[in-house]
Formats: structure tokens, sequence, C-alpha cells
């Protein structure tokens, strides 16, 4: 699976990261870089994943399916959330990345 | 002469209508509240959705203008009472049904063109993760059963009062289950990896959406410009209003007949006749059964011009 990883997200992220490994069976190949490059090329079908924080109200929000949020990062008057992003309409894959999001973090499964 | 313009004798069944569309009301805010809570992204969802939610207009046009029919006296300001208000909100959401149904199409058109993948993730209920899908194919189910119901109870109060509003949406809430099929065959279709069923779905619902829309546009219309009497559930000349005109033409040979529909009465003219020389009640003239006689409200008679009046008639640039 090829995930991007938004540049500082990649600790933060690897446990859900390795759930999915397990679930799916597929190795990522990760490349990482800012969100907005990131989410283009999701959009592109270049990328199949993409982790790290994004707004809660991100103008993303219909481009592209967001995860349960893995967990809230403050961030100045925003609330930045730590969560996956995959592609619209991908939804046995988006389905699969949301469980894995629900099995890592008690956060996600609110 | 009655303060208003509702016949004495439909009030009973007026009432049964009230309260059916209340009914009618409560249930179509359930199927508003619960599709509204599962739509997701998925289009088919949304279009069935709005098409619920304009499913209000109807029965809240017939409420307003059943209370202003039965309540609202004849004035100075409205000396022929409020009996055109039914024709007013059977135009209005005929206006609606058409517009918004339109709108729906060129969106789910639009949808199919640019090949957007609708996405249909999971929630948690309860503890358990299940996919959204499911939660739609249920609330679609759902949306099924109240329509089909209330709509075989309006059919028959809709003919007993000719009212056209209340017909218009008891076919509407009867073809509800169409809407409902479509929506989940667009929801399943997403689930098994046909992102274009969702889409196709919607331009389905809401094709059946203008064709409501315009059938009720053209019998309003025709009411609201004074065209011949509509039958209840097409823009044809309703049977009843010809077996009227026909029976005029006979008691009144050689004289021109005209009829014209207000709400659910119909006003008849016969020009070129004298009125008969003993009083009748225009009911008198019902070709029908009898206790339908309350849709004639009115006959008048226009006798022929004399010579001198012809003349003027002719002379229009002649001031009389």
């Amino acid at each position: 699976m090829r995930v991007g990883l938004v540049t500082g997200a990649a600790e933060l992220v690897a446990p859900l990261l390795k759930q999915l490994e397990q679930d799916v069976g597929a190795k990522p190949q990760l490349s990482s870089g800012a969100a907005e490059p990131l989410l283009a090329l999701l959009d592109a079908g270049k990328l199949d994943l993409v982790l790290g924080p994004f707004a809660k109200d991100s103008p993303w929000q219909t481009g592209v399916a967001f995860g349960p949020p893995l967990r809230a990062m403050p961030s100045g008057d925003h609330i930045l959330e730590l969560k996956a992003a995959m592609r619209n309409g991908e939804n046995r894959w988006i389905m699969a990345v949301e469980h894995a999001s629900r099995a890592v973090t008690a956060e996600a499964r609110r | 002469m009655s303060d208003n313009s509702l016949p004495d004798e439909l009030r009973p069944t007026m009432r049964r209508a009230i309260r059916l569309e209340y009914w009618n009301i409560f249930w179509t805010a359930t199927i508003i509240l619960i599709m509204g809570l599962v739509l997701g992204q998925s289009e088919a969802m949304k279009t069935a959705w709005v098409e619920d939610t304009l499913g209000l207009i109807p029965p809240m046009m017939f409420l307003i203008a059943a209370h202003m029919e039965m309540k609202g006296k004849r004035s100075a300001h409205f000396p022929f009472g409020f009996e055109r208000v039914n024709g007013l909100g059977f135009f209005i959401a005929a206006v609606a049904l058409t517009a918004v149904g339109s709108l729906l199409l060129v969106n789910a058109v639009m949808t199919l063109f640019a090949a957007e993948h609708a996405t249909v993730g999971s929630v948690v209920v309860l503890g358990h993760e299940i996919w959204l899908g499911w939660l739609m194919i249920g609330a679609q189910l759902y949306s099924l059963v109240p329509p089909l119901i209330v709509g075989r109870k309006e059919l028959p109060l809709a003919e007993a009062l000719n009212d056209k509003l209340l017909h218009t949406d008891a076919l509407m809430n009867k073809a509800n289950w169409l809407t409902g099929a479509a929506g989940l065959a667009g929801v399943i279709g997403l689930g098994l990896g046909w992102w274009w069923a969702d889409a196709a779905a919607a331009a389905l619902i809401s094709l059946d959406v203008i064709s409501d829309g315009i059938k009720a546009l053209r019998s309003a219309t025709a009411e609201l410009v004074d065209g011949a009497p509509r039958a209840l559930s097409s823009a044809e000349l309703s049977q009843d209003s010809q077996a009227l005109s026909e029976r005029l033409r006979t008691d009144f040979p050689g004289a021109t007949i005209r009829l014209r529909e207000t709400g659910r009465l119909i006003r008849a003219e016969v020009h070129d006749a004298h009125p008969p020389a003993e009083q009748r009640h225009p009911r008198h003239y019902w070709p029908g059964k009898a206790e339908r006689a309350w849709r004639l409200a009115q006959v008048s008679f226009i006798p022929p011009s004399g010579p001198s009046e012809a003349g003027q008639a002719c002379r229009p640039d002649v001031p009389s």
C-alpha cells in the first residue's frame, strides 16, 4: 500500500500502520511531505492513504474520506485531528482503515 | 348563503382529511429525520431525502388552504371567499416539485459524468462497527411504509372532496415505493462496488419527481387561467364537467356553455340564453349523482344581445 505521511506524523501513526499491515497483509511504501501535496496525490489515485494531522473543518472534507480521529491535537485557535485520509468511493478500503483506526485507539471508537 | 365557500356536506370529510394530513406530516418528519441521520455521501439517499422533504409541501399547502376555506369569511376584500386558495397551493406545490426535480436530475447527471465515487464508510452503534449502507437500507425500507398507508387513505378522501392537492399528494405517496426501491438499489450497488449505481438511482428518482411536478403543473395552470375543469389525476377534461356541459346544452339548445373550476367547485356560464322562468338552484343542473351536486356552485346566464347592443359590441370605440 502506498502511504503518504505528513511530515512529523510518522511516530504518531506507527501503531495504525502496523495494525493495517496485519489486517490487510500489505507492506507500506512510505513517502512523506506536506499535507496539501499528499492529499492531491491521494485524490489523483497515486497514493492509497495519507496519515497526519488535519483541521477538523478541513476544506478537503468532501474531496477525500477521512477516517475517525486517532487523537485531537490543539494548535492555537484550531483543533487538529490526527487521522487517515482515503480516496473517496474506495469503500472496502475505507472500512478497513476505519476498522484499524478504531482498533488502535479508544478515541476513534467514540 | 354560507359565510364561506366550503359546501356544508363536505365539512366532516374535510375534517377527516385534515386529521390525516397532520398524521402525514408527522410520519414524513420521522422519515426526514431518520434518513437525514444516515445520508452520508450517497446521491440516491440525498435525492430521496429531498423528495421526502418536498413531500411536506402538499400536506402543508392543503392544511393552509383547508383552514382558509373552512374559517375564512367572505368579506368586501374577498367577496368569493377562499375557494381558490387550494388551487394556489396546488400550483405552488407543482412549481416546487418540478424545480427541485430538475435540480436533482442535473446534479445526478453531473455526478455521473464527473464519475464521482460516493463514500459509504462505517459507524459505531452501541459499540458495534456497522457499514453505514445497512443503516441507509433500513432507513429506506422504513421510508416506504408510512407513505404507502397514508397514500391509500388519502385517495378516497381526495375523490370525495374533489381535491387535486390532496390527490397529488396521495399519488406521490403511493408512488414513493419507486423512490425507495431506486434508493435501495443505489445503496446496494455502492456496496457491490458499482459507483455509478448511486447516481443512476438518483437520476431515476428525480425523473419521477419531475413527472409528478409536470402533471400537477399542467392541471394547476389550467385552473388558474380559467381552463375547463380537469380530471383529478390528469390534465384531461373531467368527465363530470363534460356531462354537465352536455346537460346544459340539452336544456338550452343553441347556447354556448363555458365551464371553469374554482378550487373544487365548478362555475358555468350559459351564453346566448335567457334564464328559465322559475327559480332553480344551480344543483338542479348537475347531471350525476345528487351527493356530488355541490360541485356545481353557480350557473350564470348571458342573454343574447339585442340589435343595438350587438352594434355596440361590434364597435368598442363608440362610447356607450
